[in-house]
């Protein structure tokens, strides 16, 4: 009688327990993710994969981000003062980069899982629908090329140098996607030299520029909404040759993109309409978007993180010196300032200067960056007009335009009469450019092509002359991928 | 998983109803100090499950075998063992049991008595943790269970508590022990918002709920949890009822507390002299950086607004004062109030809690309050059957300030000058331009609120198949409800100009279903075997959600309802999966000889396919060497068990998919893509830990002297390592089975009774020694921050700059150069990085004395920890000679380099400039301390005076928690060691031992109580 009973009990939880077992019961699968393999597979896949590579650039590790500002922090002489906290920073001020700096490494880590991701958009051209293949293979090798630009500007030995050899170390070249079966010894590469690594970011944005124009991706600003297009590949162009000293070609691309947005009449009305937008300009050549859930603006490596000092925005830690307002004429509209404690944010900011409110009230503030969710100005037509005059008047050429008339064209936004040609020096050409693009990531690239020195402005070291070639103006490669990788070999004085 | 369950069914009928000669046994049970009826005492039949339990009167009655033995046990009495020999009524006498040798200790799926374990576990009992104050119940375990340590990471109330059991034996995977309540493994990660300090959802247990923790360290008592036992398993047990009339105790608790040690900053006088030396000693050199100030106190007009007394700026003497340090850390306080019943017949037993606690922490903004209920329900159904339920429902609400990186965290308030005043001159409100945020500002506009509900219990069932065989089956449930929110003002810094907002919230459901046959046969008088096999199936899913939004009408406004601009909204989910199967035999031999053997079969959804399940297997052998002839009945030598144990652990505690290699959304200003994420490791498996345990259990004395020695060896191997990759490849990392790690070590415990009179003294000490070792990394170097783990060294080792103190002759900061540290230098850039110290502990451990004299009842508890480091990081700024105009400690103000030939600890003050500031050597401070952890001083009420009150029992007691602590450490706190904000769990918490950053202090509490007994 017990043992019926017994086995009736069991048999209730028996059947119970059943009920709750299922031969694929640990086979979960994540629902935020995909598999690697599944990305590759089609059309859609492909391109998803691509915009995730423009996410990556348009990162705080990027043109959002350190991309302008190392180069301006780097090359700085004590026009802009860095008083935040971050210590990443004070050290570059002082010119004595930490191996182990954070900020060093997201550069580097973030630019090759952006190029491995567009090697594999690359690598999988194929199965990208015929009518998009040109502008997929345009956009990924544009992006590859612009990824290594920034690699080899930064952690280059030593900076690329017009009509020399440039055998010294630059930057890893990997050209091929890294697959789902791991990590071999192929990938524990060595540093390919600058001048390798100049010739593929040629090869790519050359190559960008064809299969764009061929895809029939427009040419004006904006054109393709803050993606690559002819024109922006021709810009960059523009740089890379710039740093190659490569003057004929650095006029013709410059000049190419000047005509594509419209020459001179493109550019705004006056210097401060260029900044904080939330959509293209006719002077923006390439743009980082942002909105308001996709900006850099709020991390700590966004630009405007630092440059800005307003109600709830910016930390207020880059203060612009008087040193860098020497550079100026009188009447400048690039100098004016706004001096109003009841502004709140930059649109009540008609200067290109303020005196910041908010977390560290009282300073002079540039207005360039200070807005978190704004577009972010990458490349401007200003820029293009600059370059197009430098490599004109150092070659003594007139492409699309006799130096004098861009440089006047820029003096003229700016609210100045015109110079006549005897005025016209290179230096001045180079005093235009600062006024001009001061604080948007040029410095330390131009005090490089200027071969001009850099004075320690703070720190242990303060007072100390670094000429543009010193090694301590190099980023040092991030000490993780030295301990990981002995196929690397770190930068001199590191 | 279907063959498992045939299995179990043809074991069933393999042990078929044995029924042997059955007679009625009955009697009383008393104690035989003072002869009182014992209620609630545990009649068991040996070598059976069969057994009862006394009612109200000491009584019990029970069918039994004529030849059966009857095992009496109850806690705080000796076990007695009597056979029945035909008799019908048997009354036993129990004696009081000094050591508590015989006490009952609960393993995973069942319990057993303590002398007869032949594992390492360590117990505390519930007086150990009544009246606990802090919110979650681990806090208890540091100095009174040998081999755990615990760092509450700092006074923040609710925060995950980092515990190790026996060192680390992870890297990348968590180092946290395993939860188990009432037989449920639990959720027991930090689920808060990311961006500020993990939570800790053991805080919504009751405290005072707690019957029994157990924490099971050696492989052969933590192998029955297999995959998840590396780490140590912590089992809490909770109140149950006894047969007996309703018994209602209440205890109501009310204390204040203030900040257990409070550093020291400048006051003005201090300051304005160390600006003006740190001013004077930048200037005027050839570095002269201050073209736009004239003099020290035009840089001070230039940094800091309202330093100046507004009636007489020019008197400097005049002016503000503020002491920030008060302002941050204030008198909390804590009520606590709790009130159960417990009681029942002899088929039905409950135990019905409510608890009230309500807490306000020293940090200012931070409170805590919870309300827990309890049931448990225990029902005999028949001599066969009987069910229960366990179920705590629990809300817990915390008021949370920003993590501790933030300008906005109240600990940062203290890098204010003391020169500036709180509130604006001019306006009297509360003073924005401060040099950082001014913390009271945050305080007075921002809230960041979270509510969590929790219920966790379970239904289980119990068959008695047989006298020798029963079949249990438990359903347990572990719901977590949380929500988040946070407003942040428009007159604070992140929140302008109009308001910030963030709501969120998470769900986690933890499901389980325990089943398991235990069989006990007793053979011929030689062998008691104790057989255990089972299955277990858990599943967990949760879910998030979290919104924010800027731009609000007023701050009266908080809700995200009212935002005009929706920022962020994200949703997601995700789960885990185990399914298991486990076996124990615990065998005792001629009564002399145990011998346990377990194993565990573990599946997981977090590993590659090919390697979901995982066996581990453990063995353990302990001799009763006192009960052999030749020493039975010494009074010297009154117990002696050597045991040795060996075992495999696992641990899977790694993310849920990190097997796969998979991509995740990006956006591109609302252009949609995917983003790589992670590579493959297809063969991914479980990280073992094969573990030795000698020890000794002993007893001296008629055991008044009473203790344990273990030594212990924990080998770690295929670590779940995220392997460093070159990043070249597109990834930093890949999860694979690299690496090993050791942990060795020492613990003894000790426990006396110095007096057994009307006087009692006993006096309980612990001490544990243990010894991390990375042995293989496979050439990895893993940093995170300043720590590393490299081959050779403990996990997380200070690798970073090494200070070589001041320079006599001129004040400059030095470093040394080169490894080996022969040649120094003055720039932080150029020296070289070396091991500078390991925030590992080498030895840890506690003392008690409690004494006992007529109704008074005092508990003395020490607790220490020596050798391990801790990086001040705050100091960087709190102690670098004004490189920025924070305001600096006073030991810096008293040890710093005035004059050639000064020997002082700091270097020259440099302002601006900066002299040594960055990380290096200098913030890192040797952290040992002992500290007066809990003091206890109660008065019971005598008897006659209680009972014309028509009450079972008064205690009214005071109680102090960190009254006292000795340590060098010049920081708040030596206990600190913040958690990382990724999580408690984390690579980066298990790396970053030993984090100080602006890191609040625990309280001093005092408390005062009253218990009732109704």
């Amino acid at each position: 009688m017990k043992t019926n009973k017994i086995i009736t009990y069991i048999s209730v939880l028996l059947l119970a327990a059943v009920v709750f077992s299922c031969e694929d019961f640990l086979d979960i699968n994540p629902q935020q993710a995909v598999d690697a393999e599944q990305v590759y597979n089609d059309h859609n896949g492909v391109t998803n994969a691509l915009n995730g590579a423009y996410s990556i650039v348009a990162g705080g590790n990027f043109y959002a981000g350190t991309s302008i500002f190392h180069s301006d922090l780097v090359a700085n002489s004590g026009e802009m003062n860095w008083i935040g906290t971050f210590i990443q920073y004070r050290q570059m001020d002082w010119k004595a980069m930490d191996t182990n700096d954070g900020f060093i490494a997201g550069k580097w880590n973030q630019a090759y899982r952006a190029i491995d991701i567009v090697n594999n958009v690359l690598d999988n051209l194929d199965v990208v629908q015929e009518a998009h293949r040109a502008r997929v293979e345009g956009e990924a090798k544009f992006l590859r090329g612009i990824m290594y630009l920034e690699l080899v500007r930064f952690f280059a030995a030593s900076p690329y140098v017009g009509g020399a050899a440039n055998n010294q170390d630059g930057v890893p070249l990997v050209l091929s996607p890294t697959p789902t079966s791991g990590i071999t010894d192929a990938h524990y590469v060595s540093r390919a030299s600058v001048s390798a690594v100049y010739d593929q970011i040629l090869t790519d944005l050359g190559s960008a520029k064809t299969l764009l124009t061929a895809a029939g991706i427009g040419t004006g600003a904006g054109s393709n909404g803050g993606r690559a297009t002819p024109t922006t590949a021709a810009a960059f162009l523009a740089r890379v040759y710039m740093d190659m000293e490569n003057w004929p070609n650095a006029a013709a691309e410059a000049n190419e993109v000047i005509n594509n947005l419209g020459g001179y009449g493109a550019l705004n009305d006056t210097p401060r309409e260029a900044f904080n937008n939330d959509e293209y300009t006719s002077e923006d050549v390439f743009m980082i978007n942002q909105n308001v859930t996709s900006n850099a603006g709020q991390a700590n490596a966004g630009i405007g993180t630092f440059f800005a000092s307003l109600e709830g925005y910016g930390r207020g830690d880059v203060h612009i010196s008087t040193s860098h307002f020497e550079h100026f004429e009188e009447g400048d509209l690039r100098t004016t300032l706004t001096d109003d404690p009841s502004i709140i944010d930059i649109s009540n900011v008609p200067g290109m200067y303020y005196i910041g409110i908010g977390t560290d009230p009282g300073n002079v503030m540039s207005s360039k960056w200070g807005k978190f969710d704004a577009n972010i100005n990458v490349i401007r037509l200003a820029e293009m007009i600059l370059t197009r005059a430098e490599a004109n008047f150092r070659n003594g050429t007139a492409a699309g335009a006799p130096p004098i008339a861009d440089i006047n064209a820029i003096r003229n936004r700016a609210g100045l009469g015109p110079l006549t040609p005897a005025n016209l020096d290179l230096q001045e050409i180079r005093d235009e450019r600062y006024r001009e693009l001061c604080f948007e990531g040029h410095q330390l690239h131009d005090v490089r092509r200027f071969r001009e020195n850099v004075t320690v402005p703070s720190g242990a070291d303060a007072g100390t002359v670094l000429p543009w070639n010193h090694p301590r103006l190099v980023l040092p490669i991030p000490q993780r991928e030295i301990d990981v990788n002995s196929n690397l070999t770190q930068n001199p004085g590191y | 998983m279907k063959r498992i369950l045939i299995l179990m069914g043809v074991l069933l009928f393999l042990g078929g109803p044995i029924f042997g000669q059955q007679i009625r046994v009955s009697g009383t049970v008393t104690s035989a100090e003072d002869g009182s009826t014992l209620p609630g005492v545990t009649v068991a039949v040996q070598g059976t499950t069969l057994g009862t339990i006394t009612d109200a009167e000491g009584h019990y009655e029970l069918d039994v075998a004529r030849d059966a033995t009857l095992v009496f046990t109850f806690i705080g009495m000796q076990r007695r063992e009597v056979p029945v020999e035909g008799r019908a009524v048997i009354n036993v006498e129990l004696q009081r049991d000094l050591a508590l040798l015989d006490e009952v200790v609960v393993v995973g799926y069942g319990t057993r008595l303590k002398y007869e374990l032949s594992g390492s576990i360590s117990s505390l009992r519930s007086e150990d943790i009544a009246g606990h104050t802090m919110p979650s119940f681990e806090t208890a375990l540091h100095g009174r269970t040998a081999g755990v340590h615990i760092s509450a990471g700092s006074g923040k109330l609710g925060q995950a508590v980092r515990t190790r059991v026996r060192g680390s034996s992870s890297i990348s995977a968590s180092n946290q022990p395993l939860y188990v309540i009432d037989g449920i493994p639990v959720q027991s990660d930090n689920l808060g918002a990311g961006g500020n300090e993990p939570t800790n959802p053991l805080a919504d247990l009751n405290p005072g709920d707690i019957e029994s923790i157990e924490v099971l360290k050696d492989a052969s008592a933590a192998a029955i949890y297999g995959s998840r036992a590396s780490n140590g398993v912590i089992i809490i047990t909770t109140k149950r009822g006894r047969p007996g009339a309703t018994r209602i105790n209440v205890t109501s608790q009310y204390g204040f507390s203030e900040a257990s040690n409070k550093v020291g900053y400048l006051n003005r006088e201090q300051y304005l002299d160390l600006f003006r030396t740190a001013y004077s000693n930048s200037a005027g050199g050839p570095e002269e950086p201050f073209v736009i100030w004239s003099d020290w106190t035009d840089a001070l007009d230039w940094g800091l607004a309202y330093w100046r007394d507004p009636d007489n700026p020019t008197d400097l003497t005049q002016g503000p004062d503020t002491n920030w340090e008060d302002q941050a850390l204030r008198q909390g306080g804590s009520r606590q109030f709790d009130i159960n019943a417990s009681g029942g017949s002899e088929e039905t037993q409950y135990y019905v809690a409510l608890s009230y606690t309500d807490q306000e922490a020293v940090i200012v903004g931070n409170s805590f309050d919870r309300v827990s209920g309890r049931i448990n329900l225990d029902q005999k159904v028949s001599d066969v059957l009987s069910f229960g339920m366990n179920m705590n429902l629990s809300r817990s609400r915390n008021f949370r300030v920003a993590n501790d990186r933030a300008f906005a965290t109240p600990l940062q308030m203290i890098a204010l000058p003391s020169v500036q005043p709180t509130h604006d001159p001019h306006t009297g409100e509360l003073n924005r331009r401060t040099v950082y945020e001014n913390g009271l500002v945050v305080r007075e506009y921002n809230n960041f609120d979270t509510e969590i509900f929790r219920n966790f219990g379970n239904l289980f069932a119990s068959l008695q198949i047989t006298p020798n065989l029963t079949f249990r089956s438990e359903a347990g449930i572990d719901i977590l409800r949380q929500h988040e929110w946070e407003y942040q003002g428009r007159l604070t810094n992140d929140g302008g100009p109009a308001g910030f907002g963030f709501d969120r919230n998470v769900s986690s459901r933890v499901y389980s279903l325990e089943n398991y046959f235990t069989y006990q046969q007793e053979f011929a008088e030689v062998l008691e075997l104790d057989f255990l096999l089972g299955t277990s199936l858990q599943y967990a899913d949760l879910d998030f959600s979290s919104a924010t939004g800027r731009g609000f009408p007023s701050d009266e406004f908080r809700r995200l309802a009212s935002a005009a601009e929706i920022t962020s909204a994200s949703a997601s989910a995700t789960g885990y999966r185990y399914n298991s199967f486990f076996t124990r035999a615990n065998m005792k031999l001629l009564d002399s000889y145990l011998f346990t053997l377990s194993a565990r079969a573990d599946g997981s959804s977090r590993f590659g396919a090919d390697n979901r399940y995982g066996f581990f297997p453990s063995a353990s052998a302990a001799w009763l060497v006192t009960e052999e002839d030749f020493l039975s009945d010494n009074y010297y030598i009154s117990f002696l068990k050597p045991r040795v144990s060996w075992g495999l652990t696992g641990n899977s505690e790694i993310d849920n998919f990190a097997a796969r290699g998979l991509y995740t959304g990006s956006n591109y200003a609302g252009l949609w893509g995917v983003v790589s994420g992670s590579l493959p490791s297809e063969d991914l498996r479980w990280e073992s830990t094969t573990q030795v345990n000698a020890g000794i259990d002993f007893g001296f004395f008629n055991d008044r002297v009473t203790g344990e020695i273990d030594y212990y060896i924990k080998k770690t191997e295929d670590l779940l390592l995220n392997v460093q990759v070159p990043a070249t490849s597109g990834y930093t990392t890949v999860y694979q089975n690299v690496g090993n790690m050791e942990n060795k070590g020492w613990e003894f415990v000790l426990n006396t009774v110095n007096f057994d009179r009307a006087f009692r003294w006993n006096t309980s000490f612990n001490i544990a020694f243990n010894q991390n070792k990375v042995t293989d990394l496979d050439g990895q170097i893993i940093s995170s921050g300043i720590w590393r783990v490299m081959e050779g060294q403990p996990i997380g080792v200070f690798y970073t700059k090494e200070y070589a103190g001041v320079d006599p002759a001129n004040g400059n900061a030095l470093f040394y150069l080169n490894e080996e540290g022969d040649e120094t230098t003055t720039s932080l850039a150029a020296a070289a990085n070396r091991i500078v110290g390991d925030p590992n502990p080498d030895f840890w451990g506690g003392f008690t004395n409690t004494f006992r004299y007529g109704g008074f009842d005092l508990s003395v508890m020490f607790q220490f920890v020596y050798g391990h480091d801790i990086y001040n990081h705050g100091r960087q700024w709190q102690a670098d000679g004004f490189s920025w105009f924070d305001n600096q400690t006073v030991d810096f103000y008293e040890d710093h380099w005035r004059q050639p030939g000064d020997d002082t600890y700091y270097p020259q003050p440099r302002f601006f400039l900066g002299n040594g500031y960055g990380v290096s050597s200098m913030l890192i401070f040797d952290a040992s301390y002992i500290r007066l952890k809990d003091l206890t001083l109660g008065y019971t009420l005598p008897d006659e005076l209680v009972s014309r009150a028509n009450l079972q029992n008064v205690r009214i007691f005071l109680r102090g928690y960190n009254l006292l602590t000795f340590t060098d450490y010049p920081g708040w706190d030596p206990e600190t060691s913040a958690p990382d904000q990724a999580g408690i769990g984390t690579q980066a918490s298990n790396i970053r031992q030993g984090w100080d950053f602006y890191t609040a202090p625990q309280p001093r509490t005092f408390t005062f109580g009253i218990n009732l007994g109704i």
